[in-house]
């Protein structure tokens, strides 16, 4: 009963607001947040960080312990990364994206046993691309079955 | 090194807008290692382990 529980939530919340005493209202709610770690941001303006809030997968503080503070709730899942190092995703640079794109509009010769398929193949390819006679076809894929 | 596995990735697919750096808007997409590659000697870098994976903010590894 998901309508009940953001209900109570929303309870919890305004007794929380209600209490005054305690620290600020949250500028934002984290759903998660990773403190003591040694976050290498790879942002040239910042470097080294502590802690990382983040709400619906998007980043929401970069910074210190003590800043991450305002973005915790009880409803925030908080993760110790004991001083252990935390870097960006990495990304493979190395996976030919350009070559793939240009692969689907190529004529793809791969698992086509005989040179006659790969004529009729290739005379598809041909007609898709509504080429002349004088144009390449560009293409690729082919194995020799020996 | 790190530029060329993260922002620099990033830049390549021309997502370094939304990935390749922690930063306050981007996707939370993490890396968690057991060892800071900054104290330890280069030819340490492959024993590092991955503790944790971030990808759009939930743990994946």
């Amino acid at each position: 009963m998901p309508q009940k529980n953001t209900f109570l939530a929303g309870i919890i919340l305004l007794i929380a607001a209600c209490g005054g005493d305690q620290r600020p209202e949250p500028v934002t709610a984290a759903d998660r947040v990773l403190l003591n770690g040694a976050v290498y941001t790879v942002d040239a303006e910042r470097g080294w960080a502590e802690a990382v809030a983040i709400k619906d997968g998007e980043v929401i503080y970069v910074g210190d312990n003590e800043g991450a503070g305002a973005y915790i709730t009880t409803e925030s899942e908080i993760i110790d990364l004991v001083g252990q190092m935390a870097l960006p995703g990495f990304h493979d640079s190395h996976v030919h994206v350009l070559t793939g794109i240009m692969d689907e509009d190529e004529c793809d010769l791969l698992r086509i046993p005989t040179a006659e398929e790969v004529a009729v193949k290739l005379k598809e390819c041909n007609g898709l691309a509504g080429i002349g006679d004088d144009e390449w076809i560009i293409g690729g894929g082919w194995i020799s079955p020996r | 090194m790190i530029e060329a596995y993260t922002i620099n990735g990033a830049y390549q697919m021309k997502l370094d807008d939304v990935q390749g750096s922690i930063e306050v808007g981007k996707r939370a997409d993490l890396v968690v290692l057991d060892r800071n590659l900054f104290e330890i000697a280069a030819s340490e870098i492959s024993e590092a382990k991955v503790v944790m994976t971030l990808f759009n903010g939930k743990t994946v590894y």
